[in-house]
């Protein structure tokens, strides 16, 4: 087999698991069947694999309670970053022809901005990438369709809202959280510690210093929203300790 | 009881011996039935009867004439030869006295 086919095959494989990639891998080098034959029998084996993936919950948990809501949530709070960075880019920029006192009374200063991107730009960071490494970590094989459901639902926001420097962001945090989550699965206890400190902590600042980014919403749909979005962590934080108790025993 | 490719596969295993592994069984199940045997059915079927507890798999070595990767081998355990032999068994009290006749 030339080496395109032989180079796509093994790409295909990559959706097994590494003992099966091998194992199927050499017998259809030695069978040395034609490149399509061996094409449609890998993305049968590869077919066959996703379907018993999805007979278990836990990738219907990933879609349903991370991949959906989740992505939706931060891709919202993506937009709303990129919006109040307009903000304090467009008050920066005419910062010299602007009434000081009125500034200070709306509480709008540069440094309260710096503070409330930075909150805010940290918090999406470590929520995506948390929500990448929980999704990844709970869906098993079926990572493709749960990672390609969030792609969806961050192209269907970015159509209706327009696309901002935040989503890329979004993107490479959670593209990262996932590629960890698929090669190690649980986090060690003391770094799950750190991240649900990190995350509850940076959770705090960015609702203190800016009184949430929605104005007008009450406290409960705070705390939900809070909660939705910090659930990742938890499973993160539970799995490793869940994971330490069965080594100790 | 087991389905017929199942039983395919257990012959294929037992008859192979040590030489049994995804390639020779694959080999020798279109060489008995005519027709092609597709690698998904064969790696899951292999997994179902596995997880039966009628094989046994394990990875064995790599060989150039596989690209250098390493062969699953796989071996009949006595629940296996059980399993295939009570087939086979049903099958011969069924089809005894049957004489089957080719319309084509």
């Amino acid at each position: 087999m030339s080496t395109v086919p032989w180079r796509f095959m093994e790409w295909l494989a990559r959706a097994l698991d590494l003992a099966e990639q091998e194992a199927v891998l050499g017998d259809l080098y030695e069978s040395r069947s034609g490149a399509l034959a061996c094409a449609v029998g890998l993305a049968g084996l590869v077919l066959r694999r996703q379907m018993q993936a999805w007979s278990d919950w836990r990738p219907w948990l990933g879609l349903v309670g991370i991949a959906m809501p989740v992505g939706l949530l931060l891709a919202d709070f993506a937009l709303m970053l990129a919006r109040t960075f307009d903000l304090y880019v467009w008050i920066a920029w005419n910062y010299a022809v602007m009434d000081m006192q009125i500034l200070e009374e709306t509480g709008f200063t540069l440094r309260h901005g710096a503070v409330v991107i930075g909150s805010y730009l940290a918090l999406l960071l470590v929520w995506s990438w948390t929500g990448g490494f929980a999704l990844a970590s709970i869906s098993g094989r079926a990572l493709w369709w749960n990672a390609a459901a969030v792609c969806v639902v961050w192209l269907v926001h970015a159509r209706i809202e327009e696309p901002r420097i935040a989503l890329p962001l979004l993107w490479v945090c959670f593209a990262a959280g996932a590629w960890q989550g698929m090669h190690r699965r649980r986090l060690a206890g003391g770094r799950a510690a750190a991240l649900l400190c990190c995350t509850l902590a940076l959770t705090a600042i960015a609702i203190y210093s800016a009184g949430w980014w929605r104005a007008g919403n009450g406290v409960s749909k705070q705390i939900a929203v809070v909660l939705i979005l910090s659930w990742p962590v938890f499973y993160v934080a539970a799995a490793a300790c869940s994971f330490r108790k069965s080594a100790l025993q | 009881m087991l389905g017929e490719f199942e039983y395919l596969l257990l012959s294929a295993a037992a008859s192979l011996g040590e030489e049994a592994y995804g390639a020779s069984i694959r080999a020798m199940v279109e060489e008995a039935t005519g027709t092609s045997c597709s690698i998904g059915a064969l790696y899951t079927t292999l997994d179902r009867l596995e997880q039966k507890g009628l094989l046994k798999t394990w990875m064995g070595g790599a060989t150039a004439q596989r690209g250098g990767r390493a062969k699953r081998m796989v071996r009949i355990t006595p629940k296996g030869i059980e399993a295939a032999a009570h087939f086979y068994g049903v099958v011969r009290r069924m089809t005894t006295g049957l004489a089957w006749e080719m319309t084509t």
